[in-house]
């Protein structure tokens, strides 16, 4: 009887170990980024260039008789490069990094991940938001707009978004560079980022990136851009340097 | 004697000419055809060819719809509208808040047909066959949703487990919406149903609901569609007043027309009551 007793909690056991191994081995295949204080973080500056004439900035035929719509001349951001052919709106990450800092958590309301539909544009043209954080979704211009995602790893969505509506919020799943449109205002296109990890820039005006608290190593930078394409250059981090890096993005 | 004989080649020259060039014709066609064509079997067991679903299939939409589906049946360019092509699309006729159809969505498709449109009901489906069309239709959807994942990021290293994994998430629909009926103190307010309509509806629909707000619609494939005239043109869904309540607050994926997910349920009945104004459809009244 007792021995009985063993052997079924023996066996009840081990089911329970198996369970948990398969859980475990599962959860370690599915982890992807683990957040960690980087201590002696190393910074990886650089700028994006233009190889190329530089294309004049192309003004957006405004199609429609809403006035907030030509309160400001509209120019397409598909591709935006400065006079020293420098290109804008370039998203640069570290491909694979597995270890490194936190997500930033914002504590002021205004600096949380954020695209406003503002003068018929979204705002900014890519918005870059941690994977599982939220992103809120604002219309300032008291229009409807609708928010089409192109999205293909996270559900594709099309929110109607009415002038009362001010605020709403999206989520993904998986990281993903993900289109976006507005099918009242089909010149309205912008890019939501989800990114994996903390070490993600979209390059400003300069066609400048920082990458910072980067663990020392070896890495693959990956830098994309919506119609030039993706390229990837390896990078050096040491303790407390900072690592320079040159892209050059070729006119299609 | 010779001469006859050069005139009877001679009227034997023309139609053997031309059926020569039919025949050329016909296989090179059979020949593209066949190269589009995959074997069904080999991707799936719920399409395999030879399953009564398959079979129910090629009796009953592959004209239009073509044999795998595709939107390319043989009788598809005798149409006005274009025959939803299941591996490359969303299904628009949904009652859920994640763009899924849910497999009665599809039943009631493919059981009512589209009231006005072009795709006729099948009343005489049985309630079985309906089912197994809809696992059909939707298990096509899954399988584009994986050809376009592995095309998109196989090269990145997405492994065949998370594009199956994705993939049925794609078409895998939550509960659908309950559509809570009005109170009975609910009265369509015109003015109210209005003010929405003109802020929500009117930018695409126009401000009269003649479906001229927008210039150059297109739909997630980038062909041009156009915006339902509500006023002449009857509803593909129907204008029974809870269908209309599902098409504004899930919206219809694939086309610009958006999900009014951010309304009240109020605000949505009174959308509903204002577009069956414009389509001159009864509206309830006190005391019902």
């Amino acid at each position: 009887m007792n021995r009985q007793k063993i052997q079924i909690i023996l066996v009840f056991v081990a089911l329970l170990g198996l369970a948990a191994s398969t859980a475990f081995a599962q959860s370690a295949k599915k982890k992807g980024y683990q957040a960690q204080i980087v201590k002696n973080g190393g910074t990886i500056v650089g700028v994006v260039h233009y190889d190329g004439p530089t294309p004049t900035p192309q003004r957006v035929d405004v199609k429609t008789k809403e006035d907030i719509c030509h309160a400001d001349p509209i120019y397409s951001e598909e591709l935006v490069v400065s006079d020293d052919k420098e290109v804008q709106w370039a998203v640069v990450s570290i491909k694979g990094i597995r270890l490194g800092k936190p997500f930033a958590k914002p504590s002021e309301d205004k600096d949380k991940p954020t695209i406003d539909q503002i003068g018929c544009r979204f705002e900014p043209h890519i918005a870059v938001v941690g994977l599982g954080q939220p992103l809120k979704v604002l219309n300032s211009d008291g229009i409807l707009h609708n928010v089409h995602t192109y999205s293909k790893k996270n559900r594709p969505k099309n929110i109607a978004m009415p002038g009362v509506i001010k605020e709403t919020k999206l989520k993904f799943r998986r990281p993903e560079h993900i289109k976006v449109k507005c099918d009242i205002h089909p010149w309205m296109v912008a890019y939501i980022v989800v990114a994996e990890h903390p070490y993600y820039e979209v390059t400003d005006e300069k066609g400048a990136f920082e990458l910072n608290d980067v663990p020392p190593g070896t890495y693959t930078l990956s830098l994309w851009h919506e119609t030039l394409g993706q390229v990837t250059q390896q990078v050096t981090v040491k303790p407390g340097e900072e690592a320079r890096v040159e892209f050059t993005l070729s006119a299609k | 004697m010779k001469v006859k004989n050069t005139s009877v080649t001679r009227k034997l020259i023309l139609p053997l000419l031309l059926g020569a060039s039919v025949a050329v014709i016909l296989i090179v066609s059979a020949c593209q055809r066949q190269s589009q064509t995959v074997s069904l079997a080999e991707l799936s067991p719920i399409v395999a060819e030879g399953s009564r679903a398959y079979e129910l299939f090629q009796n009953h939409c592959a004209a239009c719809h073509g044999r795998q589906g595709r939107g390319d049946g043989s009788a598809a360019i005798a149409l006005n509208t274009v025959p939803r092509d299941f591996w490359n699309e969303p299904f628009r006729y949904i009652s859920t808040m994640d763009g899924v159809p849910t497999k009665e969505d599809l039943a009631f498709t493919i059981g009512s047909g589209r009231v006005h449109g072009e795709m006729p009901s099948g009343p005489w489906l049985s309630d079985e066959d309906i089912s197994a069309l809809s696992d059909f239709v939707l298990e096509l959807n899954r399988l584009g949703w994986a050809e376009r994942l592995r095309e998109e990021f196989a090269s990145e290293g997405m492994d065949e487990s998370e594009i199956q994994e994705i993939s049925q998430e794609r078409v895998t629909s939550e509960e659908p919406i309950t559509v809570p009926m009005p109170g009975p103190v609910f009265l369509p307010d015109m003015q109210r149903g209005r003010d929405l309509y003109l802020a929500s509806c009117g930018s695409c629909h126009g401000s009269n609901g003649r479906g001229d707000g927008l210039d150059m619609p297109l739909d997630d494939l980038g062909r041009p569609i156009s915006v339902r005239d509500l006023v002449s043109e009857p509803i593909q869904g129907g204008s029974d007043p809870v269908e209309l309540f599902k098409r504004l607050r899930c919206g219809m994926p694939g086309t610009p027309m958006p999900s009014q997910s951010l309304l009240s349920d109020d605000d949505i009945w009174q959308l509903v009551y204002y577009t069956r104004f414009l389509m001159g459809q009864p509206l309830p009244t006190a005391g019902r």
